[in-house]
């Protein structure tokens, strides 16, 4: 029993990582109706410059990261003004090849800027583990824990109290009716690529002391994120959250409890999950929509 | 409105005369290495090229004549290369019975993916793709008794019709198959069925109205993507004539994908066109040049995205833009352009 | 009830249809039918469920009750409803869409080519891949017969051009060469006027008269253009949310109370 608990509490880390993930998605998604599939790479990328800072130039932790959030906010602005402005009168394949083409650039430019060797990356709490209910757990898994939840709180005051929020969410529900209304739907979109970058510059900071960084360490956590949205439907923010939350415990518990589920795991879980995606095409929570001819 | 056509120019718009000029000149080559004018690399790349050529095609009936994106071309192809090492080398079949096998797994495989197109619609289906080159990428760095792992499968130059290929006559044989390849697929598409994922692509309402069964056309469309990235994969291991689990990842989808959009949707010659772009130069020209080898990704990445921003058309079309500047032909439709119910998602 | 399909003359029989959005019923309870040779119309104003009966009726939408019976090509009487999307237009179905839904990047003989995509029957995906005799034949017959309905509506001079580049005017002409196509029994017609001009207009409505003739098919319109509508339908059936007003002559239907309290929102 306290063997299953600590399974869920470590899934509870993971479900943070990936709900970070796809949340930055959702969010592009929403205000710019641009599947990302660059997202990920906008993180291996920030997290890179993090970790140079701190190697190369031996800033502290703290100091790096501040500066890290920094630079995927102005990432994410840019690829928003140079590329994403100028694709908007293209359908939702070609926007999705346009961020392809994003992904290449980035993976392209990261050994060039960052050199081609793996980063280590220290945790935000070294050391240190304490006992719940008889399962230990890293004081740094708890932070990445409550990490998660802040930001998701934060996000969601910002969304349902804020001028800012309304003005994110008429974007996502209309845009031209925004537009009408006097909502700056250009940045909008701005920002809501520049804050996508730095809820991935976090995903990749909590995920990385797991393996290395190194060019292709988010891309699990992309696809596991692209599906946890699909799970949630892809239209809702709650929904995204939830679906990261589910699929993280769900890949714990095949990890552990299938024979060689750490080697196996993986494949059977995306295996499960577009099966159960092909039974319900619009998640757990979305709507279907009826095209009108 | 038709202009009367000359016999010289019915000749050389003949379609079929100009592919089998186009294969000549690729069965040349050989030759000129002989000559001392050409070096041997020079071939190999070419072949690859060629390998490359017939799964890209496969991936613009999908992406282009379909409006269907994959992302896994990359895993089918891999798959098929696997298989036909392992029927060959482990099971020691002849080429023939293995390579109908390893044709026929991988087709199945992305017929099953094509079913799932069903459901996933349009933004849904790159994700689920995705996720299928993902597993198949798992399984070829895991399962290390059919992929031999990172030490990599090995495969032998096939006996085909009691002859042993060398390096030169699989260079042959893959000029010969890309050459029948581009006839068929012209066949295939130049009428009712090119018509019908048209339609698919441009109105599902309209294709359903005009009777055309989008289940069954999605699924012929995902049969034939697979099979060409199988020959392609089948075609690969016998000629390089190894294959590791890190050649068929995202990387590689995204080459297809860079090559049909740069080249040129719905073109078979842009397909070609694309495939050296996007290969061949990069090995031929771009290791030439300092520093621009380590950047052929960044370049690719920007070659995508100007050419979709500004020239959806791909290089296929180069002459007829031209004419169109001069005011010969008529105005264009960008091919990905958004539909109305698109716009506000 | 008399059973209407037994008379040799009704070509679709529409009984009790109802459908609902949302709990919101889009057509509520509605009968009508057409006899063969017939130009029917279908009016009433803005979101009084017209489109919605004509996606019923080509299986877009499944109707939540009622019946919906056609004479098919072969003579036969089918229940609409039991059939998937696609195998409407074998049975002798074809339509038009409101907003124009061509291949905008495909020529306009190809698009119209479209419109026979099921004529191809006795060729299959081999006789594609193999360029055999039998498609060749096949091609060229339909090239044919795609010309014929070109020039039938005077646009086979642009069948080269891509029909997405041409004016809207042509394009609905486009979409009405495609339905001639399949050699149906009914045609069904949305908003065809919608944004033509008068003199455009006027055209339409001899082209209407001119193709019930020469292709010898009956044909339902939805109209707003109530000009056009009195002037070359038959019978028309007018509804208001959802539910029949009435049904009658163009004549019948100028002088019915209901039609003009729904049209002038006299209230009653």
């Amino acid at each position: 029993m306290s063997e299953f608990f600590g399974i869920i509490l470590r899934s509870l880390e993971y479900g943070s990582i990936y709900a970070l993930a796809s949340l930055s998605i959702i969010l592009v998604f929403r205000t710019s109706f641009t599947t990302n599939f660059a997202q990920g790479m906008i993180a291996m990328f920030s997290t890179y410059f993090v970790a140079t800072l701190i190697h190369k130039s031996g800033l502290p932790l703290g100091v790096a990261f501040v500066l890290g959030l920094i630079f995927a906010l102005l990432l994410g602005f840019l690829i928003d003004i140079i590329v994403i402005r100028r694709a908007a009168k293209l359908s939702p394949v070609g926007k999705q090849i346009i961020t392809l083409g994003v992904l290449s650039i980035i993976l392209g430019l990261t050994p060039n800027i960052f050199g081609v060797y793996d980063l280590n990356m220290p945790k935000f709490i070294p050391q240190g583990d304490m006992k719940i209910a008889g399962t230990s757990i890293s004081y740094n898994a708890l932070l990445n824990i409550g990490l998660g939840l802040l930001v998701m709180l934060t996000l969601y005051y910002v969304l349902h109290r804020t001028k800012a929020g309304l003005a994110i969410r008429t974007t996502a529900e209309n845009a031209p009716v925004a537009r009408l209304m006097g909502v700056s739907t250009k940045l909008v979109t701005m920002f809501a690529w520049g804050v996508a970058g730095c809820l991935s510059l976090l995903a990749g900071m909590m995920a990385s002391p797991f393996s290395q960084v190194s060019t292709t360490f988010m891309n699990d956590i992309q696809i596991t994120a692209f599906l946890a949205c699909l799970l949630g439907g892809f239209t809702t923010f709650f929904g995204a959250v939830a679906g990261s939350y589910i699929i993280a415990i769900a890949s714990n518990l095949l990890q552990v409890y299938l024979p060689q589920g750490t080697v196996w795991g993986k494949p059977i879980l995306y295996i499960l999950l577009i099966g159960f995606l092909f039974l319900k095409p619009f998640g757990l929570f979305g709507k279907r929509y009826v095209k009108k001819v | 409105m038709d202009r009367q056509l000359n016999t010289f120019q019915r000749i050389y718009k003949n379609p079929y005369l100009q592919f089998l000029i186009v294969g000549v000149l690729f069965a040349l080559l050989p030759t000129l290495r002989a000559a001392g004018m050409v070096k041997a690399g020079t071939v190999t790349v070419i072949g690859t090229t060629l390998i490359y050529t017939i799964a890209a095609l496969g991936l613009n009936i999908l992406l282009g004549y379909s409006g269907l994106i994959s992302l896994g071309t990359a895993g089918f192809m891999g798959l098929a290369a696997y298989c036909s090492a392992y029927f060959t080398e482990q099971l020691a079949l002849p080429f023939w019975q293995s390579l109908i096998l390893a044709l026929l797994i991988p087709t199945v495989l992305g017929v099953i993916v094509g079913l799932l197109s069903m459901r996933f619609v349009g933004i849904y289906l790159g994700i689920a793709t995705l996720a299928v080159g993902e597993i198949l990428s798992e399984i070829f760095r895991q399962w290390d008794a059919f992929t031999r792992g990172t030490s990599g499968a090995r495969a032998k130059y096939p006996k085909i019709f009691g002859m042993q290929l060398d390096q030169t006559g699989m260079y042959y044989l893959i000029v010969i198959i890309t050459i029948i390849v581009f006839i068929l697929v012209y066949q295939l598409l130049k009428g009712r069925l090119g018509r019908a994922l048209n339609a698919m692509r441009g109105s599902e309402a309209a294709a359903m109205a005009m009777g055309i069964s989008v289940y069954k056309y999605r699924l012929i469309a995902f049969g034939a993507a697979t099979l060409l990235a199988s020959l392609a994969g089948v075609l690969y291991v016998h000629y390089i004539r190894i294959s590791y689990p890190t050649i068929w990842g995202l990387p590689l989808s995204l080459d297809f994908l860079a090559i049909i959009v740069i080249g040129g949707l719905r073109s078979i010659y842009g397909t070609l066109v694309g495939s050296f772009v996007i290969f061949a130069m990069s090995e031929l020209v771009l290791k030439q040049i300092p520093y621009m080898e380590n950047y052929s990704l960044v370049l690719k990445g920007v070659l995508i995205i100007i050419f979709i921003l500004f020239y959806p058309y791909g290089l296929a079309h180069v002459v007829s833009d031209l004419r169109m500047r001069l005011g010969r032909r008529k105005t264009k439709v960008h091919p990905l352009a958004a539909k109305e119910e698109d716009i506000d998602g | 009830m008399a059973d209407l399909m037994k008379h040799e003359a009704t070509l679709l029989d529409i009984k009790n249809l109802s459908i609902a959005f949302g709990g919101l019923k889009a057509v509520d309870d509605l009968s009508f039918s057409i006899n063969q040779g017939e130009i029917y119309g279908l009016i009433g104003p803005n979101g009084a469920g017209k489109t919605t009966v004509f996606n019923c009726i080509t299986q877009f939408y499944k109707p939540d009750q009622g019946e919906l019976r056609f004479r098919n090509k072969k003579g036969d009487i089918v229940s609409l409803t039991s059939l998937p999307t696609y195998r409407v237009l074998e049975q002798g179905i074809v339509r038009t869409f409101q907003n124009v839904e061509l291949i905008r990047e495909l020529s306009i003989l190809d698009n119209v080519l479209i419109g026979a995509h099921i004529d191809y029957e006795k060729t299959t995906v081999l006789d594609e891949l193999f360029n055999t005799g039998r498609r060749r034949r096949e091609e060229k017959k339909q090239i044919e017969a795609a010309r014929r309905a070109l020039q039938f509506l005077g646009i086979d001079h642009y069948r080269l051009f891509p029909a997405g580049s041409q004016p809207y005017g042509i394009q609905k002409k486009v979409e009405l060469a495609r339905t001639l196509m399949s050699d149906p029994k009914l045609i069904i017609l949305d908003e065809p006027a919608a944004g033509l001009d008068e003199r455009e207009t006027v055209e339409l409505a001899d082209e209407i008269l001119r193709i019930r003739k020469e292709y010898d098919t009956t044909i339902l319109l939805v109209e707003h253009d109530m000009q056009l509508v009195m002037k070359i339908c038959d019978r028309i059936s007018a509804i208001n949310f959802g539910r029949l007003l009435a049904t009658g002559t163009a004549a019948e239907i100028r002088a019915d109370q209901k039609v003009q309290e729904a049209y002038l929102g006299v209230d009653a």
